[in-house]
């Protein structure tokens, strides 16, 4: 029974992970409309800064946090340049687009630092309750208050300030957002902005609890779609939700199945979600 | 004198939609003879597109039923009844932006009821039907270059080309000047003498009151008047309908 | 006409210079196997372009090339049977895995089609790489049979070992996939996926059965690309779920159609015999470990700058006018 509440500990730390991981992706896509199948991607390269920071210029890991979080943006600002130019039909064009830029990311990391796997190790201390079989590390306890954190913020970003008002206007109807005098342009940089500061943050809290390779985006990018298309664009508290219970879907095949199947599960997942949501995220938005 | 009724194209029985709580449509019953042009009059948001949508396949009607050439074809989709001779023009015209305007209609040729001519076999029957609408001298313009009004045309021009029986018209006089609106409503009487059966609406009201044999008058979902078009016009539902004032 | 057949004459001499400049490199091992290898991913392509032309653009055409491997190699390590048996049967597998597509994926379009394909990658992955069973897992299978020796008349092909015949096998099999690359594109059916991919309400009001084509060009398209995969793992004469169920064979098909261009059945053939070649002989030699990022670029360069592709390029007069 014991082993349940393990699970619940780990999903919930794991789970407010992939919500912090999907939070960035769902605001650029809500804002802007584009499609970023980078967006695992860019999150591997800011682990991959971390690593680096970490382990050749002996950074202490939680000053790689505010760093990667400082870098990103400048990444994914001349991302949104690019996206820009991009024409009609403009998810599907920006969907190939950005698997494009997947592809030269993901073997410009091999090119960097080869196919090895790599983990950021702190070497911070397990917990242990007395008297009941439980552990949680301090890494799972990092992991969920920062990405809780960082959610947090966000969401009162978008319901307490009037950016974040503007924001939302923008997500729920571009045209009206424009002719009520609202820079769509602007909320997009804004979107990217965020977006990167959001992506900065997942990436040295991966390398910490998850090992980066250089194809380990495309998994990333597919949980943020899952609960994205689950939760809608731009809610924060339906994208904590579907963080949690992709955890706990993800903990619990990998107890019943095996650890081997986990990977299945945000596919099997997200195939079941469009198989009753086939226009996605715009069924999301109406209901 | 011909003792024979002549035959019912179309029947609506007790047709019926809601979208959430809204009920846009209330229980809508009407039938079309052949060769009959029957009009449907209402201000905007009156149901009538949804009202084509239904008949032709693209939304499912939460009760009632829908007969087609004596076949029920209520949850029908919009390419079988095509299929069997409906054909339909929209408020934002369907037309294949990529193809050039002879292409669209060539398109409208090779599909339809049964597997249609090639294009080489249909050349001539296009190029008869592209004089008709006025659009032979653009037969190679890209169709997404057209006017609203000529994209209007062509939609027509690449139903017709189907073969149909029976033509739904939605909302075709947006953007045509009046020569245009007056040859419509002549090519209307013409193809219904050579045995189409029209259904049009439009919420003005230039071209469907003199061209319409019949008309029905649709107002919030329902039925407010039928008749002789001289007569619904003048019908005072109808006329509080149209400036706003029926409850 | 003023230039009636010039992308015809291009065709045909490019047709040609593929069957003879073997002639002209003798010895040339590298280049048989490179060109022989293009060849296999322009047929790729072309299976792609084929389930493209209704407006798909799907991700996880792998799933249908590891898939066609598998059955193949199945049925080569289990019951011995020679490939030219194993080859269309084992594709198979992959056209079956296209028709639970069109099943499951019946009212997906558009981005959410190609997420879709992309999450319906994973599952034949996962599957085959834990199934350890039936297929050995993430070690895979090695000692497959490779392509069989014919017997020509007097003439002996051995198609296993002889580079060069291999190159004509593979440059055959193009040939024929473009031929039904074209007729598709030509024919009644490729008018009919042609209006889906412009504008699908009017497709449907028109008469054309839109799902039901579709799923047919779904199941062409899965088929050649399962025959790609059966050719591919008995070239190499190994097989493991990393090396069929890639990304990087998802991408390729997409980016060598865009680049070539989707509008004429060539286009694809074009996009592989540039491409390939290039990142082979060029790239690779420069960045022997990232070397596939060129086909990222590409791609992003093509939809900025050139979304038709190169084929657009090349004039073709108007059939209707």
């Amino acid at each position: 029974m014991w082993v349940w509440v393990q699970i619940l500990i780990s999903s919930l730390s794991l789970g407010s992970f992939y919500a912090l991981v999907a939070l960035g992706f769902s605001l650029i896509l809500g804002i802007t409309q584009a499609f970023n199948l980078a967006h695992g991607d860019l999150i591997i390269l800011s682990g991959y800064l971390a690593f680096a920071l970490w382990k050749f210029y002996q950074v202490p890991f939680f000053w790689t946090l505010p760093l990667c979080l400082l870098a990103m943006p400048l990444v994914l600002l001349p991302l949104q340049m690019l996206l820009r130019q991009v024409k009609e039909p403009y998810g599907l064009n920006t969907l190939v687009v950005t698997f494009g830029i997947a592809l030269l990311l993901q073997n410009a990391m091999l090119v960097v630092f080869s196919a090895d796997y790599r983990l950021i190790r702190p070497d911070l201390p397990h917990y242990t309750f007395p008297e009941l079989p439980l552990t949680f590390t301090l890494n799972q306890a990092t992991l969920l208050v920062l990405s809780l954190a960082a959610t947090g913020l966000v969401h009162l970003v978008l319901r307490r300030t009037f950016l974040g008002k503007a924001l939302r206007a923008t997500i729920e109807d571009r045209e009206a957002a424009q002719l009520a005098g609202i820079n769509v342009k602007q909320m997009g940089l804004v979107a990217f902005g965020l977006g990167g500061l959001l992506i900065g943050l997942a990436g040295p809290l991966y390398g910490q609890n998850m090992y980066l390779y250089p194809a380990a985006g495309t998994e990333a990018t597919l949980i943020a779609i899952v609960i994205t298309i689950f939760a809608g664009l731009g809610r924060s508290r339906g994208i904590l939700l579907g963080g949690w219970l992709l955890g706990l879907a993800e903990s619990v095949a990998a107890l019943t199945l095996g650890i081997r199947w986990r990977e299945l599960v945000s596919a099997a997942v997200l195939l079941i979600l469009l198989y009753f949501k086939p226009e996605g995220i715009s069924s999301a938005r109406e209901g | 004198m011909d003792t024979e009724a002549p035959k019912i194209c179309l029947e609506l029985r007790q047709i019926s939609k809601s979208y959430r709580e809204q009920q846009v449509l209330k229980e809508i019953s009407f039938t079309l003879k052949e060769r009959e042009i029957l009009g449907i009059i209402g201000p905007n948001g009156a149901g009538k597109t949804t009202l084509f949508n239904i008949i032709n396949g693209l939304v499912r009607p939460n009760r009632g039923t829908i007969f087609f050439q004596g076949q029920e074809t209520t949850h029908w989709s919009s390419s079988s009844l095509s299929r069997m001779g409906m054909a339909r023009t929209f408020q934002v015209p369907q037309i294949f932006p990529e193809m050039s305007v002879m292409e669209n209609v060539l398109m409208g040729f090779r599909f339809g009821p049964e597997e249609g001519p090639t294009p080489a076999e249909a050349g001539d029957q296009a190029g008869e039907l592209l004089e008709m609408v006025e659009l032979a001298d653009k037969a190679a313009t890209a169709a997404r270059e057209l006017s609203l009004a000529e994209q209007h045309l062509l939609e027509v021009g690449r139903a017709l080309a189907t073969r149909p029986s029976l033509l739904l018209i939605d909302e075709i006089a947006a953007g045509c000047s009046p020569r245009t609106v007056q040859r419509l409503a002549e090519l209307m009487a013409a193809w219904r003498n050579r045995g189409l059966t029209l259904l049009i609406t439009d919420h003005l009201l230039n071209l469907t009151l003199p061209v319409s044999d019949r008309l029905l008058a649709l107002d919030q979902g329902e039925i407010i008047a039928a008749g002789i078009p001289r007569e619904v016009i003048r019908h005072p539902e109808v006329v509080a309908a149209y400036l706003g004032t029926r409850p | 006409m003023a230039k009636p057949n010039f992308s015809s004459a291009l065709v045909a001499a490019g047709a040609l210079g593929l069957v003879v400049w073997p002639l002209f490199f003798r010895e040339a091992p590298l280049y048989y196997q490179v060109m022989g290898m293009a060849c296999l991913y322009g047929t790729l392509a072309l299976a792609w372009n084929v389930f493209a032309l209704t407006g798909a653009v799907s991700l996880g055409h792998a799933a249908f090339f590891g898939l066609g491997a598998y059955g193949s190699a199945l049925l080569d390590h289990y019951w011995h049977w020679s490939p030219l048996l194993t080859i269309p049967l084992g594709a198979l597998l992959g056209a079956a895995y296209g028709a639970s597509w069109g099943l499951f994926f019946k009212r997906l379009r558009g981005v959410y089609l190609g997420l879709a394909s992309l999450a319906a990658l994973e599952i034949p992955k996962v599957i085959a790489d834990n199934w350890d069973s039936l297929t050995y897992g993430s070690l895979g299978m090695v000692g497959l049979s490779s392509l069989p020796t014919l017997e020509l008349g007097q003439w002996q092909v051995t198609l296993g070992a002889d580079l060069r015949a291999q190159y004509y096998l593979l440059l055959a099999v193009m040939v024929l996939a473009a031929l039904i690359h074209k007729c598709g594109m030509e024919s009644r059916w490729g008018w009919a996926l042609r209006a889906m991919r412009e504008n699908e309400t009017a497709a449907a009001i028109i008469g054309i059965k839109v799902n039901r084509s579709r799923a047919q060009a779904l199941l062409l398209s899965s088929y050649l690309t399962g025959i790609c995969g059966a050719l591919y793992v008995h070239i190499l004469g190994l097989i493991e779920p990393a090396l069929v169920f890639n990304l990087h064979i998802s991408a390729l098909p997409l980016v060598m159609s865009i680049f070539g261009g989707r509008g004429r059945f060539y286009g694809p053939v074009l996009g592989a015999m540039v491409l390939y070649p290039l990142d082979q002989l060029v790239f690779q030699p420069w960045l022997p470990l990232g070397h596939a990022a060129i086909f990222g670029l590409v791609i992003v360069l093509t939809i900025l700058f050139f979304p038709q592709g190169i084929a657009a390029w090349i004039p073709k007069p108007r059939k209707y006018a």
